[in-house]
């Protein structure tokens, strides 16, 4: 093993292989360390533990059991049946659908606005030639592409918390 | 397929499955969260599932999709580059059991990094390659391999200073 302080060196600086790195915690582990460097060959020993440390943590396959359960129990379940809205309820609805898609027409005005070429594409809708036309209509069709991928995301998303939350509340109901 | 049917055949594979969720994370809490999202999504499909060849090769390829998604969705709320995500680490204050003690002082470290930050340094300390990181977060390799050689070094003064 080369001088001690060069290899201490190599490993926080990120030179040595992982190889290296393994054989250099084993001296490490294997040898008394001088005074002086014992500090940081230590945390280097802790750091190394890490690496071990993958195990699932208790009760996990509980939890998953648990979980298969209550999924078990609601696909299991009869769909609910749909009440009739009262005339109050779908003023209520419409209001809450104008804000959602004003706030999301917002965004995506806002968004679009950063992009130069979507709002020189936007503001023409008439063009002498194919050719010229082409580049706004990409541009308009790749911001298009960018409002309906983030949108997805955004569902999907959504979709997934709302599947936690719905079991997170049956746990502990029961 | 029943649930019954169906924890006989995928619950067997939590362990090894949340190993592979742990090193693509870098994070144990997120990792439980992905291997439940597997599940779910295993249950959504479990009547279909009845043509795959392999089990387990099927649950790995759903699983890595889940945490490249995660990192996807990270990726957008980060607007820091990870230069600009270091912080004072070492101005916070540290107890006296942290301080004496090189384990704890090494989780009280990683407990106040940044998240993105910490995932990386988790991801690299359990053995993933350069390349692997860089794949999963997007970020370049020569960027990571910095990012981690300065932690480590901030880990080491920063103990030296607690201690001095």
């Amino acid at each position: 093993m080369k001088d001690i302080r060069e290899m201490i060196d190599r490993y926080l600086d990120e030179r040595m292989s992982r190889d290296e790195e393994q054989e250099f915690v084993r001296y490490l582990r294997s040898q008394e360390i001088p005074e002086e460097f014992r500090d940081e060959c230590e945390l280097i020993l802790q750091m190394a533990t890490i690496e071990g440390d993958q195990e699932p943590p208790a009760g996990m396959e509980e939890r998953l059991s648990a979980m298969i359960d209550n999924l078990a129990e609601e696909s299991n379940r009869p769909a609910k049946r749909v009440r009739r809205l009262e005339l109050r309820n779908i003023w209520r609805a419409a209001a809450i659908v104008a804000i959602v898609a004003a706030t999301g027409l917002a965004i995506v005005q806002h968004r679009s606005e950063r992009d130069e070429a979507f709002i020189a594409a936007r503001d023409r809708d008439t063009f002498a030639t194919p050719e010229e036309a082409l580049p706004h209509a990409n541009a308009i069709l790749r911001n298009l592409a960018t409002v309906t991928k983030s949108t997805r995301n955004n569902a999907t998303e959504a979709g997934n918390n709302i599947k936690k939350l719905s079991i997170i509340i049956k746990r502990n109901q029961q | 397929m029943t649930s019954t049917e169906f924890k006989n055949r995928f619950l067997p594979l939590h362990k090894e499955l949340y190993r592979v969720a742990v090193r693509m994370l870098g994070d144990s809490n997120e990792a439980e969260d992905a291997v439940q999202n597997l599940f779910v999504k295993l249950w959504e499909r479990r009547d279909t599932l009845g043509s795959i060849e392999s089990d387990e090769a099927y649950c790995r390829q759903l699983l890595k999709n889940i945490c490249i998604d995660r990192w996807r969705e990270m990726r957008r709320h980060e607007e820091q580059s990870l230069d600009e995500e270091t912080a004072a680490i070492c101005d916070e204050t540290y107890s006296e059991e942290e301080i004496n003690d090189k384990q704890r002082f090494l989780k009280a470290f990683l407990a106040r990094l940044h998240e993105r930050q910490r995932r990386i340094f988790m991801l690299r300390l359990r053995g993933c390659t350069y390349d692997e990181i860089e794949r999963l977060t997007g970020l370049p390799a020569t960027s990571l391999r910095m990012t981690v050689s300065r932690l480590k070094r901030e880990l080491i003064n920063c103990y030296k200073q607690k201690n001095g």
